[in-house]
Order: C-alpha cells, then structure tokens, then sequence
C-alpha cells in the first residue's frame, strides 16, 4: 500500500490541463476562436468583393484621368505600381501574404510557447516565410 | 502587356521586386520583432530581420528564374475567384514553391552562419553590423538569375 501510495496521489492529484490553470486555457480557445473569426471574416469580405463588386479596374486610370504614379518611370514603375494595385485587390494574394504571417507563427510557436527559447526557430521561421508567399510562384509574371 | 526583348522583361521583373518588397519587408520586419517580442527575447527581432531580407532577396531571385525557365498558363474557373494552374500544369506550382523553399534554405545559410560565429560578440556592435550585411546580401541574391544566364551561356 505504500508503494503504491504516491502514484495514487499523483493520479488523484492530477487535473489535467484545464484543471491545472482553466483561465490560460480559456484564453488560449478564446484566441484561437479570434483568430478563425478574422481570417474567416478577411475571406469573406475579400470573395464579397471579388464577386460583386464590377470590376472597372482596368480602366481607372482612364477614369480618373491621370495616367499611374510611378508611370513616368517606364515599364519598371508602370509594372509595381500595377503589381502593387494587383497586391492589394486579388483576394490570393491577400491569402499568401496572411500565408506568410501564419506560417512564420507556426514555425516558431514552439520557441514562444516552449520553455526553451532557441533562437534557431525563430531565424527558420524568417527562412521558410519569403519562399512559401504567393510571389515564389512562377506565373505570378508569366 | 506585351514586352519587347531581354531589357523588357528585366524590367517587368524589378516592378514586381519593387512592389513585392515594399510590402514584404515592414511586413516580415514586423512579424519577426512581434514574434521576438512574445518569445520574450526582443535582441532577436534583428536577428530574424536579417534572416528575413536574405531570404526575400534569394526567394524573389528564385521566383525570377522559376518565373523564365517554368512559367506555365493559369486560368479563372467558375466558381472560384483564385486564379489556377491550366489543366496538365498542376505539378509546376508546387515544383516552383518546393524548389524555391529549399534555393532559399541554403541561399541563407551564409547569414545564419554569419549569426552563429558573431553570438559572443556584443548586441551594440553586432547588429548595426549583420542587418546591412544582410539586406547587401539580398541585393547581391538579386543578380542570380543574371548570373544563372552567365553560367549557362559559359562554355567550359
């Protein structure tokens, strides 16, 4: 009975997780759910926007009259300051661009989360984040 | 739009740098030092910024050959306001990202080596140093598909 006094204990002591500290784990659930509801609300309001709104984008340089920004800097200002209406209306690149900020959470999570605070997921997480965005894919200019 | 010649095209490709980069680097700046921040150790918000600009520099190089040697058609289906692969070039996208995460892997070794070797070294004089060193780094990653072109027209 005493040797297996202890294990007892510890058995019957034992909360669990969200008996151990209910409040963390709440907060955690209560930001995750946060975090779903932004990303779901951004995909939302991004396909809204897609689908209904007509798109006269093609034209509103000719619309408003005035020819882009950076135009008179050639092809070169023409294309990023084209690319750049590009980056902020097409909803895939809003997802890529979201991509890249979860991807570079998610990689790291374990060094914020954990005890051990190694630098080394941190930099892996600035390593994988640019290749995996939208512009590492090739037709993005093709 | 319709480009003429080599000079055309390298000019394409700097527009979509431009733009790319101005919203890559406060944005990929600004998720390392918050993630720093949370991690409790705040010193290596710098570090990831230098990671951070050697990666963007290789992973835009990368996108800038993948973009010349495996560019492939996409089309709008209905239904999906994502712009798709063609039928028959599914395997291109993915190739173009898998190859462009491992260029970019080893294309930032150099930087990650240059953090380890300076760790005893102090915060005051190391930083202003590698952040420099590192966004030169990715300006000279930049050149690699002029160079690529250089390598392939060389004859051994």
């Amino acid at each position: 009975m005493t040797a297996l006094a202890p294990a007892g204990r510890g058995r019957a002591r034992d909360p669990g997780l969200l008996g151990r500290a209910p409040g963390t784990a709440l907060l955690r659930l209560a930001l995750l759910a946060a975090i779903i509801a932004a990303l779901g609300w951004l995909w939302i309001r991004s396909l809204g926007r897609a689908l209904v709104t007509a798109d006269t984008s093609t034209q509103s340089s000719r619309i408003r009259g005035r020819a882009l920004p950076l135009a008179r800097y050639g092809l070169r200002g023409a294309v990023a300051m084209r690319f750049w209406i590009y980056q902020r209306r097409e909803p895939e690149s809003l997802i890529f661009w979201g991509l890249t900020a979860v991807i570079m959470v998610a990689v790291s999570i374990s060094s914020i989360l954990g005890p051990v605070k190694h630098p080394a997921l941190l930099l892996m997480s600035a390593v994988f984040a640019p290749p995996s965005s939208g512009f590492s894919t090739p037709t993005r200019s093709a | 739009m319709a480009l003429a010649g080599r000079r055309g095209l390298r000019s394409y490709l700097s527009g979509q740098d431009i733009a790319l980069g101005v919203i890559a680097i406060p944005l990929l700046t600004a998720i390392s030092f918050g993630l720093a921040a949370v991690a409790g150790r705040p010193g290596y918000g710098f570090l990831g910024m230098a990671v951070d600009l050697a990666a963007l520099g290789a992973a835009l190089a990368m996108s800038k050959i993948f973009t010349v040697v495996l560019s492939y058609p996409m089309d709008k289906r209905a239904g999906s306001p994502m712009r798709q692969a063609s039928q028959g070039y599914g395997s291109y996208g993915l190739g173009g990202v898998l190859g462009t995460v491992a260029c970019v892997a080893v294309a930032a070794i150099p930087v990650i080596v240059a953090l380890l070797l300076t760790n005893s070294d102090p915060s005051v004089v190391r930083l202003p140093v590698l952040v420099p060193c590192a966004a030169a780094a990715s300006a000279a990653e930049d050149r690699l598909p002029e160079l690529c072109q250089v390598a392939a027209r060389s004859k051994l």
